[in-house]
């Protein structure tokens, strides 16, 4: 703020002001929740010693650290997510995506196109290499349609150059991510503040066809942010389906199969492991007893749980996950620069 | 008109102390201490006048600043801390609503909900307040929204367009047309 600023009638302002104002938090929680953001903020670290009786102990888990390294080292000669039909991912050269193949695939598992026809259509300058790779921006400037305070409609510019305008939906619906290779946009669309009948629905787009955006899935409620695999155009997000199966799903853009990977529902975006084959989903409160960073981690191709209890304890897989294991995306900060394909 | 003023110089002076915290708190957790201080009152504020009961508010603004703080070494520090934590207050407001009931049409959910009774119901009200609370319930989500963002959680106008992605005169238009309406619905209501 500023000291310029005033309202028209001062009367009124203060009215608000008592009105929004009258009321404190409570001590108890007040102290209660600082406590756990202190204690969450020093994260206990793992003893440095071992007591003599437990070193024998020690030997056994170490043994048996060997023996899962090993079964882990034969699952992955079991081949992974099938490839990406036509290029690989970890190339730098032009991306040669093409959308038409997500189409046909979703056409024949959904009752309803899966391609959007956008109404925007404002003259786009061609780059002259594939913008996969670059950071985006997203301005809304002199944009007419934007009437709707809270509507996202963004002009999507990459080092200057305008690739094209989308509409992302209501502010709560632009929970956005990117691709590994950069070269693909989902976000979650919602209009819920001016329809009463909105549900997010899934969307994507890619940058080599900005004006083409696709909801295949358009009978999917969706009760999560979505969330790109690292290594190809899987989305793992958690969603309710008209046919009322709530759960954690992952699609696959290629492909077009949707599968139900976890019965549960926890509003969180879920987290994937680099190579991915695991995801990490966040526990509510009341299951995770008030510590918001409590997890549980699934196997994608079984659902099997592999981990349940705190992300920073000191056996969580999330701490090998690197950079990438985070669970809160806000607006499009996923989306302004391509995720870095682990290696 | 000198109350107004004091509020307004008290933003300002956060504001600056506000990209003192943001830096100390990048080296001293405990610095986030300072920022929880500061913070706390205006987002339980606006989730008390926004969700159904005193419990939800607490739960939401324990989600919110449990996930500023595993956001904060993220966080880019442009002098928008407090737009960048009211970011992630309307997303756990939009989760929640989605949480109540997956099904159901989202804005009528909300609407039944957002009313302000129960900040109301924390105080002892003033008859012209619960007449400006009524009045305040019948406007639409977006206005309450706006309410919300300039009363309860304090943000300045830049903020707020920020975080509604306008410009700061469709954000200050839109208020000052709205505070003339309740205004004269007020006096209306008087007479």
């Amino acid at each position: 703020m500023n000291e310029t600023e005033h309202s028209p009638s001062t009367s009124i302002d203060v009215k608000l002001q008592e009105l929004y104002n009258s009321v404190s938090p409570d001590r108890d929680f007040s102290r209660r929740l600082l406590s756990q953001l202190l204690d969450r903020a020093r994260q206990p670290q793992p003893a440095s010693g071992l007591d003599p009786f437990l070193q024998p102990l020690a030997w056994v888990f170490v043994i048996l650290i060997l023996v899962l390294t090993l079964i882990w080292g034969i699952n992955n000669l079991i081949p992974q997510p099938p490839p990406l039909a036509g290029h690989s991912i970890e190339t730098t050269s032009r991306v040669s995506f093409t959308p038409m193949t997500a189409q046909r695939a979703t056409q024949e598992s959904t009752t309803k196109p899966p391609e959007l026809v956008q109404q925007y259509l404002p003259e786009t300058q061609v780059l002259p290499t594939t913008p996969s790779k670059r950071k985006l921006s997203f301005k809304q400037e002199n944009i007419p349609e934007s009437s709707n305070p809270d509507h996202f409609i963004a002009d999507i510019v990459a080092d200057g150059s305008l690739l094209g305008r989308v509409d992302f939906g209501t502010w709560s619906g632009n929970y956005c991510d990117r691709s590994g290779d950069g070269s693909l946009i989902a976000f979650l669309y919602d209009k819920y503040v001016s329809s009463r009948n909105a549900n997010p629905t899934l969307r994507w787009f890619s940058l080599e066809d900005v004006n083409r955006v696709y909801e295949p899935l358009p009978d999917f409620s969706l009760q999560s942010p979505a969330s790109f695999a690292p290594r190809d155009y899987r989305l793992a997000f958690e969603a309710c389906p008209s046919d009322g199966n709530c759960g954690l799903y992952v699609f696959d853009i290629v492909t077009g199969e949707v599968k139900l990977i976890s019965a549960e529902n926890t509003w969180h975006s879920p987290v994937w492991s680099p190579d991915g084959t695991q995801i990490a989903i966040q526990l509510p409160s009341n299951e995770a007893q008030g510590h918001l960073n409590t997890i549980r981690v699934l196997r994608i191709k079984y659902g099997a749980v592999l981990y349940t209890g705190r992300a920073d304890a000191p056996d969580s897989p999330l701490r090998n996950w690197g950079e990438a294991s985070y669970f809160e995306v806000v607006g499009m900060e996923r989306c302004e620069g391509p995720t870095p394909t682990p290696p | 008109m000198e109350r107004t003023s004091q509020a307004l110089a008290t933003v300002m002076t956060s504001q600056s102390s506000d990209d003192d915290l943001v830096t100390r708190s990048r080296e001293d957790s405990r610095a986030f201490a300072d920022l929880y201080d500061q913070y706390l009152p205006h987002v339980y504020r606006y989730f008390l006048s926004k969700v159904s009961s005193q419990a939800d508010a607490e739960d939401l603004t324990s989600q919110v600043f449990l996930a500023a703080l595993e956001s904060f070494p993220r966080y880019q520090h442009r002098g928008h801390f407090h737009a960048w934590l009211f970011s992630i207050a309307r997303h756990k407001a939009a989760d929640y609503y989605r949480r109540q009931n997956p099904q159901a049409p989202l804005e009528k959910t909300r609407l039944e909900d957002t009313s302000l009774h129960t900040l109301l119901s924390e105080v002892v009200v003033k008859d012209e307040l619960l007449r400006l609370a009524e009045l305040i319930t019948k406007l639409n989500e977006q206005e309450q929204e706006l309410l919300r963002l300039r009363y309860a959680a304090r943000l300045g106008f830049k903020e707020i367009a920020r975080l509604m992605q306008r410009t700061e005169g469709a954000v200050k238009m839109s208020l000052y047309r709205l505070l003339e309406q309740l205004e004269m619905e007020l006096e209306t209501d008087n007479e």
